[in-house]
């Protein structure tokens, strides 16, 4: 069975995600991705 | 079935958390992911940070031994070879060697991994005054409209959550519909609960969905409860 992992790195702390779960990798990682983009516009 | 597993690291510090339910990390995330993007980089997570200790006196305590003075001196005779002995065997590890592991238990507001959870989130159930009997003699359900009263809702989202833990705890029905809800929500508070609180606390996990004849319904999950039970109950 496959895994997804997804880390994040920033300073001293790392955080990783992962799971066989592709879908809910998928959504937490778009989730991710949104709240930096929105972060830095 | 699938597994999830949340890992961060700080440092030497490690906290990894698994479950066999995507609700409970998903929450963990979301958690991380505002702390991650508004957090400076040299300040560490609220995880990491040392609570104050709280220190209580003790009343000393008197203790009699019944065992003869022979029989005492020579148990502690046993535990002073002993204590010897065990020094002698064990070694110090080296601080830079040891790993710290923060359980998930230590963690905040009694979040566990989620087989924990659910076994943990009904036995804190609050007693819940839900029946009460009135002069008449005659059973009656508390109604919503008091149960949000008694407890904080202080936004249209924590009263949804409220109303989800009345419909599952004390009216005992576990799943329920929007139109369901809104029945008795709106008469309580005057207002609906639309689709975008519902979509929040699905993301923050404490809403599950499920289908039921062919109908999609809501039902709290345990990490739903939790948040009641710690954040909301009055």
């Amino acid at each position: 069975m496959a895994e997804y992992v997804f880390k994040m790195k920033k300073g001293e702390i790392e955080i990783e995600l992962s799971s066989d779960d592709a879908e809910f990798v998928e959504q937490q990682l778009a989730k991710w991705r949104e709240e930096i983009l929105k972060k830095q516009g | 079935m699938s597994t999830y597993r949340l890992k961060i690291k700080y440092n030497t510090a490690q906290f990894e958390l698994v479950a066999k339910s995507g609700n409970l990390i998903a929450y963990e995330l979301d958690r991380y992911l505002e702390s991650f993007l508004n957090r400076k980089v040299e300040s560490a997570p609220l995880v990491f940070k040392k609570a104050e200790p709280v220190y209580q006196s003790v009343q000393p305590q008197q203790v009699q031994y019944d065992m003869p003075t022979p029989k005492v001196q020579e148990a502690q005779q046993e535990y002073v070879e002993h204590v010897q002995t065990t020094n002698i065997v064990q070694e110090q590890p080296k601080v830079e060697e040891q790993n710290v592991v923060i359980e998930a238990q230590t963690f905040n507001q009694n979040i566990e991994n989620t087989s924990t959870l659910e076994q943990v989130a009904p036995q804190q159930m609050p007693p819940l005054q839900e029946n009460f009997t009135t002069p008449t003699g005659q059973n009656t359900t508390m109604s919503l409209g008091d149960f949000l009263a008694t407890n904080k809702s202080s936004d249209v989202f924590s009263e949804f959550i409220i109303s989800a833990y009345y419909y599952k705890r004390v009216l005992n029905i576990p799943s329920f519909s929007i139109k369901m809800l809104n029945s008795k929500f709106y008469p309580s508070t005057g207002t609906l609960i639309d689709l975008s609180i519902v979509d929040e606390a699905r993301t923050r996990g404490f809403i599950d969905i499920i289908e039921e004849d062919g109908t999609l319904k809501y039902t709290l999950s345990p990490a739903g409860e939790s948040y009641f039970i710690n954040q909301l109950r009055g």
